[in-house]
């Protein structure tokens, strides 16, 4: 059984950041041993020009660290750290984005912590975690018109990616979380102390 | 080159080129690190995954901005082409060195950034712990294999899994920690003391400035 620390104060605990890197290493490693899926998924739309869409569809899965943080520890800023820890675990296995991991890494995390933050880190169930997916998906997207030329996309072909990264959060980063969330309140493995 | 110094350059580099619509840039960029990689004499290895990697998430924007952009598409789709390249040759110049200098590093982080002991240490016992995760979701997915259930990146008990063998190692870990002397918030000393030296932020501005002065002219 973990205890994680209750306090509301912005000093971090060493069980808890160790914690927290754990969990964003493990699920970035999650995806990384599914990796080749994704590149077989993305090589086969590429000749359609449609690859984008195995980026978005998989999106949720790789931000799943900053809500799962989020819950888990219960503190500003851990979606945020999270999904840090996670873009510099991608990009040292060697990501194919290189440095720009750690980048998007940080945007997906303020994404996700935007949510439990518009929610005054009051709400840490299903209402935080449904709106933290909405806001990471607004916020990467926006980073996605940049980063990755979506800004000259045609807008029928933006509404689709902007859908599909949408049910990719709503999913991974919404029900799945939730999911996870009731297995571990179930096993009663967490003690807030 | 102090690391920190380094990757931080590196970042803000990275950072102007997600707004950077240029072919040339990118490719000046790489061209820059291709030259340093020879100075820095990598293994052929290291060349093979710094010219295939990019190779797919590069092709895929090309191809779909090329069928489904609007305006200066093509232009596009030949920056994001190269924009991949040049983010993770840019990239490569700090992650190929890291194994030298992942010591470093840390070290500057701690003592120069002076980002809490409790981040640094945590930070180098994860990362020690990587390749024990790798084995370990693989344990994972075959004893649930052996029970007749696979578990796919849907399944919550997947991640339930790797969540408990998570809380169980961290928890290990900080008693790990604490126990060879770790203690929170506390004062250290430091056997080596990193300082950076000036020549390093010197030659950083160059860098940088030299950076932007390239951006002036208007490049395709």
């Amino acid at each position: 059984m973990q205890t994680v620390s209750k306090s509301k104060r912005t000093r971090w605990a060493l069980r808890d950041v160790l914690l927290l890197a754990f969990v964003a290493v493990f699920i970035g490693f999650i995806f990384w041993i599914l990796g080749p899926v994704y590149n077989i998924l993305s090589a086969a739309l590429t000749p359609f020009g449609l690859a984008p869409f195995a980026n978005d569809m998989i999106l949720g899965g790789w931000m799943m660290a900053a809500p799962l943080a989020s819950i888990l520890i219960r503190q500003a800023g851990a979606g945020i750290l999270g999904e840090v820890f996670a873009a510099a675990v991608e990009m040292l296995i060697g990501g194919q984005w290189g440095v720009a991991t750690l980048l998007s890494g940080l945007v997906q995390g303020i994404g996700s912590e935007a949510g439990f933050a518009l929610l005054g880190y009051k709400d840490w169930h299903w209402r935080g975690i449904f709106v933290s997916a909405f806001t990471g998906a607004v916020i990467t997207f926006v980073w996605s018109l940049f980063r990755d030329g979506y800004a000259s996309y045609h807008i029928g072909l933006l509404i689709g990616l902007f859908l599909t990264r949408f049910v990719s959060l709503l999913f991974f980063g919404g029900v799945l979380v939730i999911a996870i969330q009731k297995l571990i309140e179930k096993s009663g493995v967490l003690k807030r102390g | 080159m102090n690391p920190l110094i380094k990757f931080g350059t590196i970042m803000i580099i990275a950072l102007e080129l997600t707004f950077i619509k240029s072919v040339t840039i990118n490719l000046i960029l790489v061209c820059i690190s291709a030259l340093l990689y020879l100075v820095l004499k990598i293994n052929w290895r290291q060349w093979l995954w710094l010219v295939l990697l990019p190779i797919l998430p590069g092709l895929g924007s090309w191809f779909s901005l090329m069928y489904f952009g609007t305006g200066d598409h093509v232009h596009m789709a030949w920056v994001m082409l190269t924009r991949v390249f040049a983010y993770l040759w840019l990239g490569g110049l700090f992650t190929l060195k890291l194994t030298d200098e992942r010591t470093l590093f840390l070290e500057t982080l701690a003592q120069r950034a002076h980002l809490s002991t409790t981040f640094v240490y945590a930070l180098v016992g994860v990362l020690n712990f990587i390749p024990a995760v790798n084995q370990q979701i693989k344990t994972i997915r075959i004893a649930a294999q052996m029970r007749g259930n696979t578990l796919h990146i849907w399944h919550p008990q997947l991640y339930f899994k790797a969540i408990l063998s998570a809380i169980r190692w961290s928890q290990n870990l900080a008693e790990g920690m604490v126990s060879h002397g770790f203690t929170e918030g506390a004062r250290r000393t430091h056997l080596t003391v990193v300082h950076i030296k000036k020549h390093d932020w010197i030659i950083a501005t160059i860098i940088l400035v030299a950076f932007q002065i390239l951006l002036l002219p208007h490049w395709y």
